[in-house]
């Protein structure tokens, strides 16, 4: 069984390292694609701002040896952590993407834990009274809110809790006062539960979509029926037997689902001028910031290769079937 | 007592009234996009008015910036938002119903390597990804259509496969391929025709999401400034500072537009998805152990 | 403690959108208590529907007409709640298909202990050592081991022990075994044979399967339905020595030990069922008057029931 289970974790770990490779060829080829000689003229803007990393991109990347050499040094670059390096803020790419992390994990964090339990929670009460005006009710509501993209609950918030009621702050992580007290988190938490709301917002109908079905689909199952026929209460078929085999599919999900926050939170995080991953990619389209382009999209595949991975490994520790294996 | 009401209410506003409303909302929106120059006062470029005015009855929406009639350039940015969404859609549905196809008709090794393929352009982010071609191509709202298809085939690809896979089993193709018709026809007479409605209902959601994309990636400042975009209007708004302004009317409408035909595509798209799956639909309570 | 089962008229209709099907029609059966009574017919007949009927597991959608009565207590007019007090206590099923019966991600004991937390009220260890004291009743290998284990671990045989085991928890009067044999090799088919018979041998059972040599071991009488219908009754030795009705006998024939002849033709479906006999258009003796008129059940001799016109 052991080996088994190696044979597995081997074949993910090398499916991993296979999407992540192509995904460093595909912004090695764009890099190299790039018309009127890119990098060439990336170079004197970079060595404006600072002289010291223009010449360390040169050569590092190798910029005047044959393209296969430029290939395999840029795959050994950025596997040890040297993403290239920013014009627009003169440092090295990965250490500016991960400063700007953090602030995006602060609001996908909370955003993520609150939508998963809000989706599953009415998921799963959906998918038990299926057929009920409830359920019928909470399905049209959520094919409504579904519908509606994240940059317009943004926008709606910011006009509506910002503007006109004057609850919240238009924007930014820390008011004006922080530039002579120094940060206060409780300030931090005021400008960021907008964004977290409507974060959350957009992803219930998802999440609550997946586990409704996964309801419906555990509900037909035949273990239902004889926990009916023992004489279990309704409420304790719903904890023990419906909602544990409902949930295993949403271990996938969820991970999918807080991977696809972080690399889709530009919408939220621009609108509210919040400092993280999302504004960074804004402003690097605006600058045409290609090295931070890149490494952007190099850590967002990364998010997703993790994600999944996590997904993968959650779901061997749950699912009996696929820890215990058969013994026959 | 009133929730019951309420409740009831819903259950009478049936699949079949919203699928009706969608194909309402969606039809009047093509009809806005190709009558444009007739529902307009205005050419939506034009100088017309002073800068920033809040709505009157010359200008139903006021103006922007630089003076231009909103209303105008709200009813003509109906078009590319359209074409984003419909082209876009078509071109990735094509895709996937292409490699789906061809993977669940051979199966064996060709299934094996296309699948592989649809994993990994599944697993690599692709707004991330289009954001940095957009950099390297600069491209309008035809190229963004082609490019956000070709990304997004994967997903329509995956479950035509699973269909096609359990249709190229039957007896009905054993029976015409033992006849000695070529593949492509049988995989064009026979087999496609039974995953329309699939394919249909894929359709619609696809041509929701891209909508919806197309207009975020006017947001961030890619696409054709030739065109006028909801996105870019909202962009324009933005960094006029129409935000902290609270200037409802030059931010508002863009993305209402947008949010309500997404909503109308949401409609026709489940109300089909009822029509054509009932397994999942809200009236089934049977067990199917 | 003594009255066993009486059904009278029982009719179970499924609205399936317009379409009206009705998968029992007008059934009278009677089980004393401590009889064993097997249900015999093709599959889609109604026989596990009628066992779901006698459990109230069916769609509440589902109509229900007649009348049940179990020692006494008239189930088709109690509330749910009673019902649901009776389930497993004073009747008990063992539902068909024990692999995909089984939930998957909890231990085979929990899922018995949870029986026996509720019908026995034990709990912690005091409901171990019961369980455990079950599994060894069913036959199972190393109980005190087993019951850590995964309905996947085990096999069909086994996992058939746990299903008797869990539906023995709450010491039933009344037991419904539906298809207990199905799809199980002959060695471990016969074991459970043997131990149905074991374990019902203070209690009244319905036995509901198709295969009429299973149920000729362990029943003292035996009905056979056909499309919905009871068409004939009696004790065990009269269904097989001297069989009635023309479907019966076709079934006789069709056993391996008798030669394996098959019933030519197909039975109508439920959903569009003829006037007259529903069995006419594969019996050999049809008459005119089977094609329009129904047949009703008689007694024919001495606790031997049979619907058909050859005998009226």
């Amino acid at each position: 069984m052991k080996s088994l289970r190696n044979n597995y974790f081997f074949k993910r770990i090398t499916y991993c390292l296979l999407v992540f490779v192509i995904s460093m060829s595909i912004t090695f080829a764009v890099l190299h694609l790039m018309p009127g000689n890119y990098i060439q003229s990336l170079l004197p803007y970079l060595a404006d701002i600072n002289p010291e990393f223009s010449e360390l991109f040169k050569a590092k990347f190798g910029l005047d040896r044959p393209i296969i050499e430029q290939y395999l040094m840029y795959l050994s670059n950025i596997l040890q952590g040297n993403w290239g390096y920013s014009f627009q803020y003169g440092a090295p790419v990965l250490d500016v993407i991960t400063e700007k992390l953090v602030w995006t994990l602060i609001i996908i964090l909370p955003a993520t834990i609150l939508s998963v339990l809000a989706g599953i929670a009415i998921g799963a009460y959906s998918g038990w009274k299926n057929g009920s005006n409830t359920d019928i009710c909470l399905l049209n509501t959520m094919v409504f809110v579904g519908a509606v993209p994240s940059y317009w609950w943004a926008i709606m918030a910011i006009l509506v809790f910002s503007y006109s009621l004057g609850l919240f702050p238009l924007g930014g992580f820390v008011s004006l006062d922080a530039l002579f007290s120094g940060i206060n988190p409780i300030d931090v938490l005021h400008h960021a539960l907008l964004p977290i709301l409507v974060l959350t917002l957009s992803s219930i109908p998802g999440t609550y979509y997946f586990m409704r079905n996964s309801m419906l689909m555990t509900l037909g199952e035949g273990y239902i029926l004889t926990a009916r026929a023992k004489g279990v209460q309704e409420r304790d078929i719903l904890r023990h037997h419906a909602l544990k085999n409902a949930m295993l599919p949403m271990i996938t999900i969820v991970s999918l689902q807080c991977a696809h926050m972080i690399t889709g939170s530009i919408f939220i995080e621009t609108i509210f001028s919040w400092p993280g991953m999302g504004l960074l990619t804004f402003d690097a389209l605006s600058a045409r910031d290609l090295p931070l382009l890149e490494g952007i999209f190099l850590m967002d595949t990364l998010v997703v290769i993790a994600a999944n991975f996590v997904a993968d490994i959650l779901y061997g520790v749950a699912d009996p079937r696929v820890r215990v294996g058969s013994h026959g | 007592m009133a929730w019951q009401i309420l409740a009831s209410g819903w259950d009478l506003m049936d699949r079949e009234i919203f699928f009706r409303a969608g194909l309402a909302i969606i039809g009047s929106a093509m009809l806005i996009a190709i009558f444009a120059p007739f529902l307009t006062a205005y050419a939506p470029d034009e100088f017309c008015g002073m800068p920033l005015s809040e709505p009157s009855s010359d200008h139903l929406l006021g103006t922007n910036d630089l003076g231009q009639d909103i209303f105008s350039r709200l009813i003509y940015g109906t078009r590319a938002t359209l074409i984003i969404g419909f082209l876009g859609a078509l071109i990735g549905v094509a895709t996937g119903t292409l490699i789906g196809t061809v993977a669940g008709y051979y199966g064996g090794r060709t299934d094996e390597v296309i699948s592989r393929f649809m994993d990994v352009m599944m697993t690599i982010p692709a707004f991330p990804l289009l954001l940095v071609l957009s950099v390297l191509l600069s491209p309008g709202i035809y190229v963004i259509s082609l490019l956000m298809g070709l990304l997004g085939g994967s997903h329509s690809g995956r479950v035509i496969r699973s269909q096609v896979l359990s249709i190229a089993e039957t007896n009905h193709i054993l029976g015409s391929r033992a006849l000695g018709l070529s593949d492509a026809y049988i995989m064009a007479r026979h087999i496609l025709p039974n995953i329309m409605p699939l394919i249909t209902v894929k359709y619609v959601f696809s041509a929701q999401a891209f909508m919806l994309m197309g207009v975020g990636l006017g947001f961030l400042g890619i696409g054709d400034v030739s065109v006028i975009d909801w996105g870019q209007m909202i962009n324009h708004a933005y960094s006029s500072g129409a935000f902290a302004l609270g200037m409802w009317w030059w931010i508002g409408p863009p993305g209402l537009a947008v949010t309500v035909l997404s909503i109308g595509l949401a409609m026709i798209g489940f109300g089909l998805e009822e029509r054509l799956n009932p397994r999942l639909s809200h009236r089934n309570v049977e067990a199917t152990a | 403690m003594s009255d066993g089962l009486r059904i009278r008229g029982l009719e179970v209709t499924f609205m399936n959108g317009q379409e009206k099907v009705r998968a029992v029609n007008s059934v009278d059966l009677c089980i004393h208590s401590g009889e064993k009574l097997g249900l015999i017919g093709e599959t889609g007949c109604g026989k596990t529907i009628l066992g779901m009927a006698i459990m109230r597991l069916l769609n509440p959608d589902t109509l229900i007409r007649g009348q049940i009565t179990c020692n006494g207590t008239s189930i088709t007019s109690i509330s749910e709640e009673e019902m649901r007090q009776m389930r497993g206590r004073e009747i008990a099923m063992i539902i068909q298909q024990s692999l995909t019966s089984l939930n998957p991600v909890i231990t085979v004991g929990r899922q018995i202990a949870e029986a026996v937390e509720l019908h026995q009220g034990l709990s912690g260890r005091e409901a171990r050592a019961e369980v455990i004291r079950l599994l060894s009743e069913v036959g199972i290998p190393d109980p005190e081991i087993r019951l850590d284990c995964y309905p996947h671990e085990f096999s069909g045989g086994m996992n058939e022990r746990v299903m008797i085991a869990m539906a023995l928890a709450g010491n039933p009067s009344f037991l419904i075994a539906d298809e207990p044999t199905t799809g199980l090799d002959t060695t471990v088919k016969n074991r459970i044979i043997s131990l149905l018979k074991d374990i019902s041998h203070e209690r009244s059972m319905l036995f509901i399967t198709h295969d009429l040599a299973a149920a000729a071991e362990i029943c003292d009488r035996i009905a056979v339905m056909y499309c919905g219908e009871i068409v004939e009754c009696a004790t065990t030795e009269d269904i097989f020595r001297a069989p009635l009705h023309p479907y019966t006998q076709g079934l006789l024939a069709s056993m391996p030990q008798r030669g394996l002849r098959p019933i030519r033709g197909t039975g109508p479906s439920l959903a569009a069922v003829p006037p007259g006999c529903r069995f006419c258009n594969r019996c050999r003796e049809s008459r005119d008057c089977c094609t329009t008129e129904h047949p009703e059940l008689r007694e024919k001799r001495k606790g031997h029931y049979v619907r058909c016109f050859l005998y009226d």
